[in-house]
């Protein structure tokens, strides 16, 4: 066995280029941040990588939702407010007419102040926000109340409206006309009521009036505890976006371990084989100055 | 025996030193040829002749030239290049498929996520005419994204079968070369002269066609060498080489080898090296990434189009398919979905978000939102999952590939050293020589100028 020159450029060579190679690699890491560029980087974080981007792209999806899901409970909130408001003036009038040395003219401008409540109770029932009536169930194009003299004429349908929240986690984001308006199953119909009010104050029946006061209650807790039910469903669209944002952010950091390069081993990793192609380089300017030649 | 025949065996000794020399600086000269084993001279006695009772030899002669070789090396350094071709011919078109199924963030996945997620966005407007569009747009997206991989996939196969033909004229000349060469090797050995250049040719294109065809060789008696596929078709017999070409067919380019009065179908087990490499990835490893990919694309088609049909849209239209799929040739129901899948719908009311044609009503974009995580890929994977596994699979072959090969390069190269140990040229090894045939001319020189003097001696003893 001997040792020839080819043998020893051939080692030489393919050592360096092996090096550089390598070294070109750990630059671009070092450069670019990131580790796993082409799926053979490392084909066992394939599926954990795409998995996670594609969670990252629910969640944000999901935020969206949740936040819209918000905004369109807040809306309903707020109208619930001015719907509670109603019930509490429609309750002070009604024990106002009870005082009984009104005069007639008093109890007609009582009439018309019930009048003009339950005018505000239809207005509110058929509420529109962005076009939308947010009391007729899917049917957001219909009216559901449009005509102030039938109080059990319900256009809409009693379809709750639902959204995902996150993966599912579905809430409820509307009331329907017929359960919040017309107590469908066992409650108060409000607009029949109003109305009754309007008639007993216009045929001047003060007594009639009171005796619905018990209804009236019923009526507003009615409204109180749809509120509270629909209250209770945009905390948990809040809850379910805080918990969302914590997982899309466990998601990015899952998603950068398998992406992103350790900076600090990316840096040692490029020095090691900076200093690697180096000895390479000088062992092969070396070898040249060893030579027979010069003994001769 | 005089002083004349001392005298002849000087010029003798001068010859052969001569052709040491000769042989010395040729090996000095090929010191960095290609192929070149390393040529030395053997070296005989001229008879010796009865004189005066005693057999006197006559001086030294260069019988013949020798060239070094290593015939187990060899053919260990055929098998390994034969392996090496295969996996180095493969690097490249496997890069350009990771290309393809990339991790990008704009890849085949995030289309998928994107379509579902306009799905999503439009649960919460079920009547909003951006949110309807943009199912549409991506809808559209996800269908242009599949056809251009399916177009992409179905290039790269062309492109394989393109580098097949265009190599094939380089190795059938280098076939005709071994039959040539074959001839030449057999004509100049049958008068007892060794052929080492000739031989070192061939041994230079057997390699390369190991590396490019993944060739058996024997060598006959008369020093020619035999050539075979692996199955043991005949290439080169003696001195006749025989053609491989390419036939079109329905399934793309097949290869044969002409034989002169017929032709012999390769199939793909005969093949190695490069060929083997490149046919695996044509008819086995693309047609199952084909196969994948249509599979994805006919699953998710199906499965809207199942949600989509009972949904209703804001145009009241039900019954609708989402999504069609062209009817294709293929042996499963998927195949050829992927270049063929396109979004039905033309206007966007008549998208079902819902179950009714209520403008409120999202049940439908609900349920299809939800498909995105459903496991409805052959049973266990949902499309993005199914996705991924596709990837994972491209970026095994590749990473195990790179590996091979430097491994492969890393073999051939110790294999190659270890032959240049034994057949190639080493500097120091024929300065030594130099000087060593160096002193022996000279001392011949001095027998001769010696001789020379005593021949004078001999012409002065009478004066």
């Amino acid at each position: 066995m001997k040792t020839t020159l080819t043998a020893t450029y051939r080692t030489l060579q393919s050592r360096i280029n092996r090096s550089s190679a390598r070294l070109q690699q750990y630059q671009q890491i070092a450069a670019s941040g990131i580790k796993l560029n082409k799926p053979s980087d490392d084909p066992s974080a394939v599926a954990p990588v795409i998995s996670a981007a594609s969670q990252i792209r629910s969640g944000e999806r999901f935020a969206s939702t949740i936040a819209s899901a918000g905004l369109q409970l807040d809306n309903l909130d707020s109208t619930m407010d001015q719907l509670e408001n109603l019930m509490v003036r429609a309750r002070e009038l009604v024990l106002a007419t009870g005082n009984g040395s009104l005069a007639e003219g008093d109890i007609d401008a009582y009439a018309q102040q019930m009048s003009s409540l339950k005018q505000e109770l239809y207005d509110i029932a058929n509420t529109r926000i962005e076009g939308k009536y947010l009391f007729s169930g899917y049917s957001t194009d219909t009216m559901p109340f449009p005509d102030a003299g039938a109080p059990d004429n319900y256009q809409g349908d009693a379809n709750h409206m639902e959204l995902q929240i996150g993966p599912g986690q579905k809430i409820v984001t509307n009331l329907t006309g017929a359960e919040l308006f017309q107590g469908d199953g066992g409650g108060t119909n409000l607009l029949a009521l109003l109305g009754d009010l309007e008639q007993n104050l216009i045929s001047n029946d003060p007594q009639a009036a009171l005796a619905r006061l018990s209804d009236l209650e019923a009526g507003a807790d009615q409204v109180r505890g749809l509120r509270g039910k629909m209250g209770i469903a945009a905390s948990r669209a809040e809850e379910a976006g805080v918990r969302m944002l914590e997982f899309t952010d466990s998601m990015e950091a899952r998603l950068a371990s398998y992406r992103e390069a350790d900076i600090v081993e990316a840096y040692s990793n490029l020095a090691q084989q900076e200093q690697a192609l180096q000895a390479a380089l000088s062992v092969t300017a070396k070898v040249s100055q060893l030579s027979i030649l010069d003994y001769l | 025996m005089g002083l004349s025949d001392v005298l002849n065996m000087g010029k003798t000794s001068l010859a052969t030193h001569q052709t040491l020399m000769e042989v010395t600086g040729n090996n000095i000269a090929n010191v960095n040829s290609e192929g070149y084993s390393r040529q030395s001279v053997e070296l005989g006695t001229v008879p010796a002749l009865n004189f005066r009772g005693f057999q006197i030899g006559r001086g030294v002669t260069a019988s013949n030239i020798l060239r070094a070789q290593d015939t187990f090396l060899n053919r260990q350094i055929l098998d390994k290049n034969s392996a090496l071709g295969e996996q180095a011919a493969q690097t490249t078109p496997l890069a350009e498929l990771e290309t393809l199924f990339n991790l990008d963030e704009d890849n085949l996945s995030a289309r998928i996520d994107r379509f579902f997620d306009s799905w999503e966005q439009l649960s919460v407007t079920p009547d909003g005419s951006v949110e309807r569009d943009s199912v549409l747009q991506n809808a559209t997206l996800l269908g242009d994204a599949f056809h251009a991989m399916s177009n992409d996939l179905g290039k790269l196969s062309q492109q394989l079968d393109s580098t097949l033909a265009d190599s094939l004229s380089g190795i059938n000349q280098k076939l005709r070369q071994v039959a040539d060469l074959n001839q030449r090797v057999a004509t100049v050995e049958a008068s007892g002269v060794n052929a080492n250049a000739d031989r070192d040719s061939r041994d230079a294109l057997l390699e390369e066609l190991s590396y490019s065809l993944g060739i058996k060789s024997y060598e006959n008696k008369d020093g020619s060498i035999d050539v075979q596929l692996q199955s043991g078709l005949p290439l080169v017999s003696g001195n006749q080489a025989f053609a491989l070409e390419t036939v079109d067919s329905a399934s793309g380019a097949v290869l044969q080898v002409n034989l002169g009065t017929s032709a012999r179908p390769v199939d793909a087990n005969s093949l190695g090296g490069e060929f083997k490499g490149l046919t695996t990835l044509r008819d086995e490893f693309i047609p199952q990434l084909m196969d994948n990919l249509d599979q994805l694309a006919y699953s998710l088609a199906t499965e809207v189009n199942g949600l989509h049909s009972a949904g209703t849209g804001l145009d009241g239209s039900t019954g609708q398919a989402f999504f069609s799929l062209a009817p294709s040739s293929g042996d499963n129901p998927w195949s050829g979905a992927a270049a063929s899948i396109e979004t039905v719908l033309t206007d966007s009311r008549q998208i079902a978000a819902g179950q009714s044609a209520a403008t409120g009503d999202n049940r439908n974009a609900l349920l299809m939102a939800a498909l995105k995580d459903a496991k409805v890929v052959v049973g266990v994977h949902s499309f993005g999952t199914y996705y991924a596994s596709i990837a994972s699979d491209v970026g095994l072959e590749s990473a195990q590939n790179q590996l091979s090969v430097s491994g492969l390069e890393d073999t051939m190269l110790q294999m190659e050293n270890l032959r240049d140990g034994k057949t190639g040229v080493s500097l120091e090894e024929e300065m030594i020589n130099l000087i060593q045939y160096q002193r022996g001319f000279e001392a011949s020189a001095k027998l001769l100028t010696t001789v020379d003097e005593m021949m004078d001696t001999v012409l002065s003893i009478k004066r």
